[in-house]
């Protein structure tokens, strides 16, 4: 082509588009060029131009192009089929942004129309988002949108596929598509093998940050140890002595040290447990931190905590140790023993439900921004049924049910100005924090039935709110995009984590209590580092909203559960998806880990509570990584099925007695 | 281009005024209308999840709308979801009943009882991984099917055995078309000599072992639907002579869901009209099938011959079934050959005759076709003993 020719088509174009003044100025910069001779053009370029020269084509063109790519990806080999459709979702929403940021709206909705099915299952939610883009102004509005065109999404692809598609595009001449790979897409080619179907799930991101930043985030070093001596430490060997000998004849007192003593000599770990156990006496009274160094029976390593723990009084020590050698141990064999609260007449008010960790108390949190608290003590004094054991001494004596003049079982806690969307417990049940659509968090006392302190920070609702394992702290996640971590002795924030792109939707604390996790509606989780408040990893991974998210016992894992029903199963040190559980057909509203982490129990609003085994989830998947869809099916233990009743939450006792709660709804 | 039309965007305008609204604005606004109107239902759809719910409900959208400063819509508030009705003669348009109410009804009408007051309850929901039976749970019957797909089983040493999972049955295109055709023609044509040839196919046809199953439930669900059809009984009888008569097909499996239909036929209460249809014959034949299905396959199932007999011999002693049981009993029988007669018939035969004899003199039965059942039943009971003395 030479240049006369390009001049023309520029002409043409100018003329069409009625750019009088730039045709004029181009005539005469022209008539000047000619003399001093130009250099010659770009041949590529001026094919472009010539190309975009008859503007009435462009969506015919996007169209055409896209679509004639997608039936060369879908009738590419097999080998190399999956990559190249992995290239077909960017396209396709650039295209479709394309057009809507050219003006031509129709165009641009019936494009997407023709080819959504095709991505439904992958990202129905994206879809669903751009679906309402309407106008250049949306496009700019939307902060999803904007961040798509101002980032390049990044595809992982095979030398081969990658040589395939250019030379593709070349040969077609489909200067369209060509620009959109070219502008929208980085390719990061691999050497080799067209990597397996089946780590599809993380192959693109189309969030901001996308997987680079992901990368270099979750390259920082994280200590998910657990805390130095820890109570369950300190018991966790002797304890599970003590039950095992429990088992064998029935009760063991402190006095029958010398029998157990003789018994577990054949053990040969027998001396040094004695020995441990009796040091645990002396540590249980004296509250002092010495432990004996023998051993980390999880295996997990230690850490130091790097906040200021608060103390714990002596006689809830005694309780909580007692709890610890009473408890059951669970595994694949041993399911654990459910007890359900049901909430009736509800009439679908119930936002939340908590339930203490001896499970005596149970909260509601409702719509009409009331807190219900439940003493399932005194109901089971009543009606005979309950299953609680009387586990813990600190359930509230008989003076305080005060607010129970009308005969309501329950206390009533009044005080926020919205729906509330969240309960927790303090590790010992003497305080019960609230968090609320009025943007403000609670405190109350149990054991005074009274509100202690309202913390104002958020300024959108709160979503949720998470009591730290050792208490004292808490973390709450809000609408705001930020989730901030609270004293109970501070009316402000002590630490403010930003930088999810959506809601918090959910938090939780690292069992060693230095990170915080949360979930979020731009389907990611992040872990924060408590103490610098920096994000130290991103878990990306779930296709929609996550709602809940558990830690494992030992600190290595982590479970998160999302509105499709999808548990995924993360380790912690390399960022890592370690296994999808798949079964839930809704929402998983509720995750918890057994006390020894050797069970996992979700429960979903498919009103089903599933048992899962996580010591063999693990394995599996380690062994056999690349067989994924065929292992997914071992992992699930147990469906429970509730009668219509929605599981909102799940909670094991230090016994390993396995509390749910859930509202019971009619069914339509 | 938007979902929201340009004339409700000019109808919403008029109504509150505005009339000069220019027609380049319209598309403009109803454009952006749908953004918004996407937005706040994305927004709500997250007030939902964190309410907990799976269904919409206008208190979400309120939420929503609270969540940008946007005064909420009044009116509709109320914890249930809104109850949507079909609007009558369309596919796709839906409308929320709206009645209009007497002030004078609402105010004269006695206060409602209030609601019940929320509580808790506590049950166990499993015990050691067990779903007690109880009330508060789901019936067992919902509790198995679950448990049945579970796809893991634990063997004693608690390694996990992936059980199979149904296979899905795959026919090919030419044996869907052979079973359509023959159940066709049991059902519709089975006087026509196109019958006999399909009779003659699938006693010698090497290539229809995986058609059994299916033709096992057809003629299952056939004689259990069709009593009243002689006909059809006869050609389902026919039919399963001939499978039995293939010899490269291997029909054990399925006798157990075959012998069923064909004891009906044998020992039915009524095949077809009592009086235009010679049911008489079916029962014969049918006779005969089972006594070849107990020869032949009496060595693989030991119970086979004792099962059969025990319900042929219950029907010919209960005087309380009709002529026409015991009549296909006896013939049943005696086709299983000398010594079972000899064990079981001959020694209730004094009792028997005495029985029916009375059904068989003129004066003392005047009912002709009574008679007539009688008769033939005597002369059964008669060929059941002469086999016995040949």
């Amino acid at each position: 082509m030479d240049e006369e020719e390009v001049e023309k088509a520029v002409l043409a174009y100018l003329k069409k588009k009625g750019f009088k003044q730039t045709e004029l100025a181009l005539q005469e910069e022209q008539q000047s060029r000619n003399k001093i001779n130009s250099p010659s053009t770009d041949p590529d370029i001026a094919k472009h131009i010539l190309a975009s020269s008859d503007a009435e084509n462009v969506p015919a063109q996007y169209q055409e192009g896209y679509s004639k790519l997608r039936s060369w990806a879908y009738s590419s080999l097999d080998l190399y089929k999956h990559e190249l459709l992995r290239v077909l979702y960017p396209v396709f929403i650039h295209c479709f942004m394309d057009l809507v940021a050219k003006g031509h709206i129709q165009e641009a909705r019936a494009f997407f129309n023709r080819f959504r099915e095709d991505h439904e299952m992958m990202h129905s939610r994206d879809l669903q988002k751009l679906e309402g883009v309407l106008s250049p102004s949306h496009l700019e509005e939307m902060e999803f949108a904007r961040s798509l065109r101002q980032s390049k999404v990044s595809v992982k692809i095979c030398q081969y596929s990658y040589d395939l598609l250019i030379q593709y595009l070349h040969k077609t001449q489909s200067i369209t598509m060509l620009g959109i790979v070219n502008e929208r897409i980085n390719f990061q080619v691999s050497p080799g093998q067209p990597s397996s179907i089946s780590d599809d799930a993380d192959v693109f991101t189309l969030v901001g940050s996308g997987h680079d930043a992901a990368d270099l985030v979750n390259q920082k070093e994280i200590h998910w140890g657990l805390l130095e001596d820890s109570l369950e430490e300190r018991l966790e060997k002797a304890g599970d002595r003590i039950t095992d000998s429990d088992k064998a004849d029935g009760e063991v007192k402190d006095g029958d040290l010398e029998e157990n003593k003789k018994r577990s000599a054949d053990g040969g770990k027998g001396g040094s447990t004695q020995k441990k156990l009796k040091k645990d006496k002396v540590v249980a009274t004296t509250g002092k931190a010495s432990r004996s160094e023998s051993s980390t029976t999880s295996g997990a390593p230690r850490v130091k905590p790097e906040l200021t723990l608060p103390i714990i009084p002596t006689e809830v020590e005694h309780s909580i140790l007692e709890d610890l050698r009473n408890r059951v141990q669970l595994s694949s064999m041993t399911l654990p023993s459910i007890s359900f609260y049901t909430f009736i007449n509800t009439h679908n008010g119930l936002n939340c439900a908590s339930i203490s960790h001896d499970g005596s108390l149970v909260a509601g949190g409702f719509s009409d921004s009331s807190l219900k608290v439940w003493d399932m003590a005194k109901l089971g004094q009543q009606t005979g049924n309950t299953p609680s054991q009387g586990e813990n001494e600190l359930a509230p004596n008989e003076n305080i049910l005060n607010a129970n003049a009308k005969g309501r079982s329950y206390t009533l806690f009044r005080g926020h100005s919205g729906p509330v969307y969240s309960t927790t417990f303090s590790p010992y049940g003497d305080f019960l924090l609230s968090s609320s659509s009025d943007s403000t968090i609670r405190l109350w006392s149990t054991k005074l039935n009274a509100n202690l302190v309202c913390y104002k920070g958020h300024n959108y609702p709160v979503w949720d709110v998470q009591f730290s394992p050792v208490g004292h702290y808490f973390a709450s996640a809000s609408h705001d995009r930020t989730a901030r971590i609270w004293s109970m002795d501070r009316i402000q924030p002590l630490r403010i984590m930003a930088g999810h792109l959506s809601d918090v939707d959910c938090v939780q604390w690292h069992a060693n209590c230095n990170y915080v996790a949360t979930g979020s509606s731009d389907r990611t989780v992040r872990l924060w580092d408590v103490q610098s408040g920096e994000c130290v990893r991103i878990f990306i991974g779930h296709r929609s909203m996550i709602l809940c998210l558990a830690m494992s016992p030992d600190g290595r894992y982590m479970a998160s559960g999302d509105e499709d029903g999808k548990i995924m199963m993360w380790d912690l040190a390399s960022g890592r998806c370690v296994s999808p559980l798949v079964g839930h057909s809704s929402c998983v509203w509720s995750l918890s880990f057994s006390c020894e982490g050797s069970l996992l129990a979700s429960g979903s609003a498919d009103s089903t509570v599933k048992i899962w085994d996580v010591t063999k989830s693990l394995k599996v998947s380690k062994t056999e990584e690349n067989k994924n869809g065929k292992t997914n099916r071992l992992r699930s233990l147990k469906t429970l099925p509730t009668k219509s009743t929605p599981v909102y939450a799940l909670q094991f006792s230090r016994r390993n007695l396995l509390f749910a709660a859930g509202a019971l709804t009619k069914i339509a | 281009m938007s979902i929201v039309p340009k004339e409700t965007i000019e109808v919403i305008a008029q109504s509150i005024g505005i009339t000069n609204l220019s027609p380049d604005v319209l598309p403009a606004i109803a454009s952006d209308v749908e953004y918004r109107v996407r937005e706040i239902m994305q927004e709500a759809i997250k007030c939902m999840r964190h309410s907990r719910r799976t269904t919409l409900t206008a208190v979400d959208v309120d939420s929503a709308l609270g969540l940008r400063n946007v005064e909420p819509v009044y009116g509709f508030a109320s914890g249930d979801p809104l109850r949507f009705k079909r609007a009558a003669g369309h596919k796709d348009l839906f409308y929320i009943e709206d009645k209009d109410v007497e002030f004078k009804e609402v105010i004269e009408a006695p206060l409602p009882k209030a609601p019940l007051d929320t509580e808790v309850v506590a049950h166990w929901l499993a015990i050691e991984g067990v779903q007690p039976a109880i009330p508060e749970n789901p019936p067992p019957e919902v509790l198995a099917v679950p448990s049945d797909n579970g796809k893991t089983a634990y063997k004693e040493d608690g390694i996990p055995v992936d059980i199979k999972l149904p296979v899905k049955h795959v026919l090919s295109r030419e044996l869907q078309l052979y079973f359509e055709k023959i159940t066709e023609l049991t059902v519709s044509r089975s006087d026509s000599a196109l019958f006999k040839e399909a009779l003659v196919s699938l006693a010698t046809d090497s290539g229809i072992h995986p058609l059994v199953p299916y033709f096992t439930f057809f003629v299952a669900d056939e004689v259990s639907r069709n009593l009243n059809k002689f006909s059809l009984l006869f050609a389902l009888m026919r039919l399963v002579w001939s499978l039995l008569q293939n010899p490269h097909i291997h029909i054990e499996p399925y006798l157990h869901q075959l012998m069923p239909s064909v004891m009906t036929c044998l020992v039915a209460k009524r095949l077809g009209n009592k009086f235009s249809d010679n049911h008489w014959d079916l029962r014969n034949f049918t006779a005969n099938l089972v006594a070849s299905i107990c020869k032949r396959f009496g060595h693989v199932y030991h119970n086979l011959q004792p099962r059969v007999t025990r319900t042929l011999l219950h029907a010919f002693l209960d005087p309380s079934k009709a002529l026409p049981q015991h009549y296909g009993a006896i013939q049943g029988l005696a086709t299983l050959g000398p010594n079972v007669v000899r064990l079981l018939v001959l020694p209730n035969l004094d009792p028997y005759l005495r029985l029916l004899e009375p059904e068989m003199q003129l004066e003392k039965q005047k009912n002709e076709v009574k008679r007539h059942e009688a008769w033939l039943v005597y002369g059964a009971v008669q060929l059941a003993c002469a086999c016995m003395i040949v």
